[in-house]
């Protein structure tokens, strides 16, 4: 928090987000959604983050800790305010502490007609997906419950799938095609090398009765710039570019940026951050990391010793200026 | 493979190819499967393609059908006009086929609806 800024300044802030909250306050209520909210502060991806709540709206760790004290200003607070509100401690002695979200008040209440996230993910579930995944091409599954939030994003915040058409680089066995064609978009074009992984894509689209995706057997670095600036919305899972490919996944990021006229949704290692953010400027693109994910890999290789690798990962918005 | 794919792809990352479009079709196998009708989205399209390359296209596998060979004024407007471009772009597929570089002839296998337009070490 920027504390140097003077009194009055601070507290006229202070108002405007008030104000401007109590507005969300009302748009909420009237679009009978607000009792969702309380207790998800924020549209947090990942299954790591779930928390389970008992009658008073609380998390049930947090219940369990807190004086009566504490509970009774929490509960005030919670029924007389629609802020979000923590129990921990300060050093000024407060019981508990407002929380501002972190999120940008009016994206999460723009919303965009979209598909239920729960129907997304039971679809993107039966996405079958690689019988022998190759190491040389860093084939890794993107899990349902990571593709199903990342596609509902795109579509339910931003609106970048309904009537667009959308790009699908390294595109795999398919599911983030499925997801962008389950959610409305005018027609999908998967670009992917390995042919094991297309015959898998091809049944998968059929299974799914999806017939508005293309897919092309074409090295991504060899996308002729007839493809340029043609595609509204591009979205990936690149190789993160560890083992035997470094580099890979900023050459998937630049040639995205070049397909796209609008937006480029991909993930990348949050190691790497300060770099895609800068070749993303270097691109004309502006990168937003839109969430933190836990990459929960499976022991797909023989090299990973334990059962499963949590990687972390940022979940990126490049928007191309 | 459809024909709006079609409408992009070249054959020009090849070494010596300078243009490489449009790739001729060779169609051996063709489909038209139904796609839902979405008005907005191929009005949208219609300003980006190449039209002439869209409408030889389809001449070539024989499903123009009745598609005008210019762009009529004001499409946004009418929807005659918009699906059929909507079929031919989107519900008409090649299942089965070549595309053929126009400059060196290289035949770019089409099979079970998948253009494989990988290119050997060589021709880089």
């Amino acid at each position: 928090m920027a504390f140097s800024q003077p009194n009055a300044q601070r507290e006229l802030t202070n108002r405007k987000i008030l104000e401007e909250l109590q507005l969300k306050k009302q748009l909420l209520l009237k679009q009978g959604v607000a009792s969702t909210l309380n207790s998800s502060a924020l549209p947090v991806l990942g299954s790591s983050n779930i928390v389970t709540t008992n009658s008073d709206g609380l998390p049930n760790s947090v219940a369990a800790n807190i004086s009566s004290t504490q509970r009774a200003a929490l509960q005030q607070a919670n029924s007389q305010s629609m802020g979000f509100f923590i129990t921990q401690d300060s050093s000024f002695g407060n019981l508990i502490l407002p929380v501002i979200p972190r999120f940008e008040p009016n994206k999460l209440f723009i919303m965009f007609p979209c598909m239920k996230l729960k129907h997304l993910q039971e679809l993107l579930e039966d996405v079958e997906v690689f019988e022998k995944p190759k190491i040389h091409l860093e084939q890794y599954v993107t899990p349902s419950h990571l593709s199903s939030h990342m596609m509902y994003t795109i579509q339910s915040q931003y609106g970048d799938l309904k009537d667009k058409l959308v790009a699908d680089l390294g595109s795999g066995c398919g599911s983030l095609s499925v997801g962008a064609s389950v959610l409305g978009a005018g027609m999908v074009v998967g670009f992917e090398i390995d042919q094991d992984a297309l015959e898998i894509f091809r049944r998968n689209m059929e299974d799914q009765e999806l017939f508005n995706v293309d897919v092309i057997n074409m090295d991504v670095f060899h996308i002729p710039s007839n493809f340029y600036k043609q595609f509204d919305t591009v979205v990936m899972n690149p190789p993160f570019g560890t083992k035997y490919n470094s580099g890979i996944d900023m050459q998937f990021l630049k040639t995205a940026l070049q397909l796209s006229t609008h937006a480029v949704y991909s993930l990348h290692k949050t190691s790497t951050r300060k770099h895609v953010i800068k070749i993303a400027e270097q691109c004309g693109a502006n990168a937003e990391v839109l969430a933190e994910l836990r990459y929960d890999l499976p022991s797909t290789y023989k090299f990973h010793k334990r059962k499963s690798v949590d990687i972390e990962v940022d979940f990126y918005r490049f928007l191309i200026s | 493979m459809k024909l709006l794919t079609h409408n992009m792809l070249t054959s020009k990352c090849m070494k010596g190819v300078t243009v490489g479009y449009p790739l001729k079709i060779n169609a051996f196998d063709v489909k038209v499967s139904e796609v839902d009708f979405n008005p907005e989205f191929v009005s949208r399209i219609i300003p980006k393609l190449d039209w002439n390359v869209l409408y030889n296209a389809a001449e070539s596998i024989g499903q123009v059908e009745d598609m005008p060979k210019s762009i009529v004024d004001d499409y946004e407007n009418n929807t005659d006009f918009l699906k059929k471009v909507h079929r031919v772009l989107l519900e008409v597929e090649v299942i089965n086929g070549e595309l053929v570089c126009p400059e060196t002839g290289r035949k770019f296998p089409i099979s079970n609806g998948i253009p494989n337009m990988l290119l050997n070490e060589d021709e880089v």
